[in-house]
C-alpha cells in the first residue's frame, strides 16, 4: 500500500511538473485589461489559433496571452541591453518597412496593408507595425528603449475586426505603465 | 501506393485526391507517397510540395526493399505546444532486429500544430493528416529507372538547378509533370531534394580557435581591400554591394586570393552572389557583401552556402573541395559599423534547418521575421535562437581583423565569448 501511495505521489508530482507552464516572455509592466479580457493558457491559445486563424505569431512561451472577444492581444518584456547595436524608434521604422519590403520582393506581396508609424500614449513612443497575411491582421507594438526593458506585444484578429481591434490596442497603451522599467 | 496528403492541399476536401494516380499526379499535389508490397513492406516514399519533389526515400534494391521501415520520431520543440515528427526510413538489422547503424534516411519533419517549427511562435495550419489511399499502379515493381533527379531520368520531363536569386539559394526543384516516380526509383544523384543526400556533422568548431583564422582572411590584402570598397560603396548609395572570397587552389596551405569583381543589384534589399568551383574562375570559400540597415547575416546569407555545397557539380564532383568547402567557408556582411562574420559549426543540423527552409520558404521567412519582431527587432539573437549550434557567428569593428565571437544568453540578450 504505501509502494502505491508513493508511486502515485511520485506520478503526481511528475505530472504537475510536466503540465505546468513555462514562460519565457514575462512582463513587470503595470496594466488593466477589459473586463471581458479572457487570459489564457498554452492550450487555449494554441486551440483558439486553429479554429479561428490561420496561423499565429505569438509567441507560445508568453505569459500574458488575452482574448478579448474576438481580438488577441500579447505582451512582453525585453532587456534593453542586448548587446546589438541600438536602434531609434525611427530606424527601426524605416527597417521593419525595408524588411516588409524585401519579403514581398522574394514571395510576391504575400503581407498586405502595411503599415509604420510611431505614436505617443502618456509620454511613451511606441512603434506601431501593421500588417495583413492569410486575411489575418497583425499589429504589434514597441515601446521605446526605458531604463531596464522596453515592452512589446501583438493584436492579432481577423480582417473585419478592425475598429475593434485599434480600439482594444489604443484601449491598453493607455493603461500601460511602465515607470521605474 | 498511399498518398499522405497535407490538408493545405485537400482543404476539406478530400475528393481532390482522386485527381492523384500511379500515372496521374495533380500538379499542385502537396503531400507524401509511399510505394509498398502487397505485403504493406515499404519500398519507396516521395515527398511533394505543390506538385514538385523535394525529398524522397528511394528504393534502394531488393534486399533492402524487403527490410526497411519507415518510422515517425516524436519530438518536442519549444517545450510545450508543437509536436514534431520526422519521418524516416532505416534498413533493419538482420542480426538484432534493430535499426541497422547509419542506415537511417530522414524524409522530411512536420509538426502537429504546424508543418514546421522555426521558432517560439504558433503555427497552425498545414497539418499533415492521412486522407486516403489509391491502390493500384502500373509500373514494374523491378523497373529500375533514373532516378527523376538526373535529366530525363524517371518520369521527369525536366531537371533544373534554380540560380541563387536575390540573395538567397533556392534549391533544385523537379520539374514533373505527369504521375509519380516508379515505386523502385534508384536515390536521385546530388544535386538532389533534401534528405537523399546527408552531410555529417563536422568537429565542432572551437569559435575562439576560429578568429585567428578569420582575422588572416581579414588582413589578406585582396580580402580588405574588397571590403573596403563593399563598405565605400554601400555607404555612397545605401545600395547593397558584395563580392565572392575566392582562392586559386584549395589544396595550398596558404591559398592566394583572387581579385573579384564588386557587384550590386541596385537595391537595398538584397545582393546576388555567385559561386564558382574551378581553377580558373577560382573555389568561392566565402562572400562578402553590404547590409545597408545594419542587421546581421540572414538566413538567406547562411542557407546560399548549403545551398552550393548541394547544387553545385563541380563541389558536389570532389570529396576533398567539399571537406575544404565546409571547414572555411564563411559569409561576411559588412554594416555601418559592424562586420558580421558567419561560419558552419555543424552542417548536419544545418541540412536539417535547409531542408525546413526549402520545404516551404514563404513560411520559413514569415516566422524568421515574427521570431525578428518577438525577439524585439533583435537580428542577433534571431539568428543566433534560430541556428543554434549550425553556426558561430562573429563580430568586429570594421575594418578590423579582431573578431569577437558573440552568442545568445539566458537573459534573452546576445554576449560576447570570452576567449582565453
Amino acid at each position: 500500500m504505501k509502494k502505491i501511495l508513493t508511486i502515485s505521489i511520485l506520478l503526481h508530482i511528475c505530472f504537475t511538473a510536466f503540465s505546468q507552464e513555462k514562460f519565457f516572455r514575462t512582463s513587470k509592466a503595470k496594466v488593466k485589461m477589459p473586463i471581458v479580457a479572457q487570459k489564457l493558457t498554452q492550450q487555449e491559445l494554441a486551440d483558439y489559433v486553429k479554429s479561428n486563424f490561420k496561423d499565429s505569431a505569438i509567441p507560445t512561451d508568453a505569459e500574458n496571452v488575452y482574448k478579448i472577444n474576438n481580438i488577441l492581444l500579447s505582451y512582453w518584456d525585453w532587456p534593453v541591453n542586448t548587446g546589438e547595436p541600438k536602434r531609434t524608434l525611427e530606424e527601426r521604422k524605416n527597417l521593419t518597412l525595408v524588411s516588409y519590403n524585401s519579403f514581398n520582393k522574394k514571395h510576391g506581396n504575400l503581407f498586405k496593408d502595411i503599415e509604420a508609424n510611431i505614436i505617443t500614449v502618456n509620454n511613451i513612443k511606441y512603434l506601431i507595425d501593421k500588417h495583413s497575411y492569410n486575411n489575418d491582421v497583425y499589429i504589434w507594438f514597441f515601446s521605446e528603449d526605458r531604463k531596464i526593458n522596453s515592452l512589446l506585444g501583438l493584436v492579432q484578429f481577423s480582417k473585419g475586426n478592425e475598429t475593434e481591434a485599434n480600439q482594444v490596442l489604443n484601449d491598453f497603451l493607455k493603461t500601460v505603465n511602465i515607470d521605474n522599467y | 501506393m498511399t498518398l499522405i496528403s497535407d490538408s493545405t492541399y485537400t482543404k476539406n476536401n478530400p475528393n481532390i485526391l482522386a485527381q492523384n494516380k500511379y500515372n496521374k499526379r495533380d500538379t499542385n499535389f502537396t503531400g507524401t507517397v509511399i510505394y509498398s508490397t502487397p505485403n504493406g513492406k515499404f519500398v519507396s516514399a516521395w515527398k511533394y510540395i505543390k506538385g514538385q519533389l523535394v525529398s524522397g526515400a528511394p528504393y534502394t534494391g531488393n534486399n533492402a526493399k524487403s527490410n526497411s521501415l519507415i518510422t515517425r520520431n516524436n519530438t518536442a520543440h519549444n517545450d510545450i505546444l508543437v509536436n514534431c515528427t520526422t519521418v524516416y526510413a532505416y534498413t533493419v538489422d538482420p542480426e538484432t532486429g534493430g535499426e541497422l547503424p547509419g542506415s537511417q534516411v530522414d524524409l522530411y519533419t512536420e509538426c502537429d500544430d504546424g508543418p514546421l517549427d522555426y521558432g517560439a511562435s504558433a503555427g497552425i495550419d498545414g497539418g499533415t493528416t492521412p486522407t486516403g489511399t489509391n491502390g493500384g499502379g502500373n509500373g514494374s515493381p523491378n523497373n529500375k529507372t533514373k532516378s527523376p533527379c538526373e535529366p530525363g531520368g524517371g518520369s521527369a520531363s525536366s531537371a533544373a538547378i534554380n540560380a541563387v536569386k536575390g540573395n538567397y539559394a533556392k534549391s533544385r526543384v523537379l520539374q514533373q509533370n505527369v504521375g509519380f516516380p516508379a515505386p523502385t526509383t534508384p536515390a536521385p544523384t546530388n544535386p538532389c531534394p533534401p534528405g537523399a543526400t546527408t552531410y555529417p556533422a563536422t568537429t565542432p568548431v572551437d569559435p575562439c580557435a576560429q578568429r585567428k583564422y578569420l582575422a588572416t582572411v581579414a588582413l589578406n590584402s585582396i580580402i580588405a581591400n574588397q571590403n573596403a570598397q563593399i563598405l565605400a560603396n554601400g555607404l555612397k548609395t545605401g545600395n547593397e554591394y558584395g563580392a565572392n572570397e575566392n582562392i586559386t587552389n584549395f589544396q595550398d596551405s596558404n591559398p592566394t586570393y583572387m581579385n573579384t569583381p564588386l557587384s550590386t543589384s541596385d537595391s537595398n534589399e538584397g545582393w546576388v552572389p555567385t559561386f564558382t568551383w574551378n581553377p580558373t574562375s577560382g573555389y568561392t570559400i566565402g562572400i562578402s557583401h553590404y547590409h545597408p540597415d545594419g542587421t546581421a547575416p540572414s538566413p538567406d546569407d547562411i542557407f546560399v552556402l548549403m545551398g552550393n555545397l548541394l547544387n553545385n557539380k563541380d563541389l558536389s564532383a570532389s570529396p576533398a573541395g567539399q571537406t575544404y568547402y565546409k571547414s572555411h567557408v564563411s559569409v561576411t556582411a559588412i554594416t555601418n559599423g559592424t562586420t558580421y562574420v558567419v561560419t558552419i559549426n555543424n552542417w548536419a543540423t544545418l541540412q536539417t534547418l535547409y531542408n525546413q527552409y526549402i520545404v516551404n520558404t514563404d513560411q520559413y521567412d514569415t516566422k524568421y521575421l515574427s521570431n525578428v519582431k518577438i525577439n524585439n527587432g533583435s537580428y542577433e539573437y534571431t539568428l543566433l535562437s534560430t541556428f543554434g549550434d549550425a553556426i558561430n557567428l562573429y563580430t568586429a569593428p570594421n575594418n578590423s581583423a579582431i573578431y569577437t565571437p558573440v552568442a545568445t544568453n539566458s537573459s534573452k540578450s546576445v554576449s560576447n565569448v570570452v576567449c582565453p
